[in-house]
């Protein structure tokens, strides 16, 4: 058996497999190749399916709720963290403390200056010495502008009729 | 390198690639390569049944279907297969309700292996089959050894002979029948 050692035993052994057999082994085997093959494009057939029906919903997800998040103000979570505080840092309102002033219309009054039809006169040192003449009083001259009346007796600066 | 096939080398990483993918032309190589050793294989585990043998080759070819995936070495494959092929046999005589009997005649069966060397079945059937030849008539003998030893064609052996090719072939069947139940009735002597 120097060529081929196991052909003398294959065709010795054929019987136990015969020809018919062999063949109905050989297609039996690749009926189920085939199968398995059909099995496997329909896997992936239907894989490509859903991915495809997935990907809008993905896409849209992903994409619109990229854009909402940046149009909104709110954040989306915020860590809060609390602590007592000691009562000297308190603040405290309560109602009537302060004072409220109101203001109202009525208060501002609009004061109009017009011409006086009888203005006050201005008089000479001899008719104001005229108007005391019945009381003892002294006019004093300080300045050309500046004078100064003194009565000599103490009741008649409270004042007194004039004539 | 597988031992069988068509007498071309086949690159094992390439092959179990393909099948994987479902390709039918390696599967058909896969079978040429690899359907005659499985069945000596179960041959020798089984003890001779060809009937077992048969049906366990069945499973075991779709069984290969349903798990193949890629080996880098010829013996890890190899090894494999003998997997596949030894649970095949055991769903197969457990089918039968004697699967606890055929568990006892598989472990006996493994210390035979053990026995014979190696536990390669192939060197056991070829042992198997050297010692049938010796038994032989020496001109059945002489005729083998020409048809395969000397690989001489069988119109040449005619000639020689002086006989026709068909008594040729005729023999030669004879002769391969005797040495096929020698050779199975020794193996399930062992068990």
């Amino acid at each position: 058996m120097n060529s081929d050692p196991h052909r003398l035993l294959d065709e010795i052994l054929e019987e136990a497999a015969p020809p018919e057999f062999r063949n109905a082994v050989l297609e039996q085997t690749l009926r189920r190749v085939r199968r398995r093959r059909v099995v496997r494009q329909v896997q992936r057939g239907v894989a490509v399916i859903v991915l495809l029906a997935a990907l809008p919903l993905v896409i849209w997800r992903t994409f619109f709720f990229q854009i909402r998040d940046t149009h909104s103000p709110i954040p989306k979570f915020a860590a809060v963290s609390f602590r007592s505080l000691t009562p000297c840092v308190l603040v405290e309102t309560k109602p009537g403390g302060v004072e409220t002033v109101a203001s109202s219309v009525g208060t501002v009054v609009i004061v109009e200056t017009a011409t006086i039809k009888d203005a006050p006169k201005e008089i000479t040192d001899e008719e104001l010495l005229a108007l005391v003449a019945r009381r003892p009083a002294v006019l004093v001259r300080q300045s050309p502008h500046q004078a100064e009346l003194l009565f000599l007796n103490a009741e008649d600066q409270n004042g007194f009729p004039v004539q | 390198m597988p031992q069988d096939g068509p007498g071309q080398e086949i690159d094992i990483s390439q092959l179990t690639g393909l099948m994987v993918k479902g390709d039918e032309m390696a599967y058909r190589t896969f079978y040429e390569f690899y359907f005659n050793r499985l069945l000596r294989y179960l041959l020798v585990v089984t003890g001779g049944r060809d009937e077992a043998a048969r049906e366990a080759i069945q499973q075991t070819m779709l069984r290969v279907v349903r798990h193949i995936r890629v080996f880098n070495s010829e013996p890890t494959f190899w090894s494999w297969l003998t997997v596949l092929a030894r649970s095949s046999l055991v769903d197969e005589e457990r089918k039968r309700s004697r699967y606890f009997a055929f568990l006892d005649r598989f472990f006996v069966k493994q210390q035979i292996e053990q026995d014979i060397g190696g536990g390669n079945p192939d060197h056991h059937l070829h042992d198997l089959l050297k010692r049938n030849l010796q038994l032989l008539p020496s001109h059945e003998r002489e005729l083998i050894e020409r048809k395969y030893l000397q690989t001489g064609s069988v119109k040449e052996i005619a000639c020689e002979l002086q006989i026709s090719e068909k008594a040729i072939e005729s023999r030669l069947v004879r002769i391969r029948k005797k040495l096929r139940e020698a050779v199975l009735e020794q193996l399930r002597d062992e068990l």
